[in-house]
């Protein structure tokens, strides 16, 4: 617990405060979001920052190990193809 | 309190990349009804992944990833789709988890993927290969 704690006053000493600045319309949808789950605004931006960060992070890897495979298995691809036809 | 000892699958393949390894196989935009099938095919064995895990059995990344490359493949050959998406995804899903397989021969590759579709081999059998290719670099 007492870890817990010291984990969480680091936490909040070491966030950063920025001005976000949206559109009328993203502002109202975040407003109706947060609302509707009982959230903070600020929750919910960071928890879809958080979730949008991890997709492009998944997709860059799927990216790098796709261009590492075909180049290290060309050849493996190519007679696998070429069995097909 | 549970605790996870044994290495799991934090990355799964999802429509997106089944879309994106298509495109970069082919040179060109795959095919959407053609995409949505494979990507049905890795679903069901991800469910059935899902099924197993739940009474609390451990299904190792490589039996995982042996259930899927043995599915795709007898997938590919029943519907004269092309077999190479199927080690590509497999390798694919190794390799975003941090089990390498880039580095296994293109002969080994060719072999593990023609044994499947000629002597079917059970996904125990074909977890061996993937995790003895994975742990030669350790």
């Amino acid at each position: 617990m007492r870890v817990n704690a010291m984990t969480s006053r680091y936490a909040q000493a070491t966030r950063k405060a920025m001005t976000l600045r949206l559109t009328a319309g993203e502002y109202e949808a975040l407003r109706d979001r947060a609302r509707a789950e009982r959230l903070s605004m600020q929750h919910v931006v960071r928890r879809a920052l958080r979730a949008h960060l991890d997709f492009i992070s998944h997709q860059d890897k799927v990216a790098e190990a796709t261009d590492k495979i075909l180049a290290s298995h060309a050849e493996a691809l190519d007679r696998l193809g070429n069995d097909a036809t | 309190m549970t605790r996870r000892l044994r290495p799991t699958l934090v990355h799964t393949i999802d429509f997106e990349d089944v879309m994106f390894v298509l495109r970069r196989l082919n040179g060109v935009d795959p095919s959407l009804t053609h995409a949505v099938r494979i990507n049905s095919e890795v679903s069901k064995v991800q469910r059935r992944i899902e099924d197993i895990s739940k009474d609390g059995t451990y299904v190792s990344v490589y039996i995982q990833a042996a259930m899927l490359l043995r599915h795709l493949t007898h997938y590919c050959l029943t519907n004269k789709s092309d077999i190479r998406i199927a080690w590509l995804l497999v390798a694919v899903l190794l390799e975003v988890n941090g089990f390498s397989v880039s580095h296994a021969s293109s002969d080994q590759i060719y072999e593990i993927v023609r044994t499947i579709s000629t002597a079917d081999p059970s996904a125990h059998q074909i977890a061996d290969v993937l995790r003895t290719i994975a742990e030669s670099l350790k």
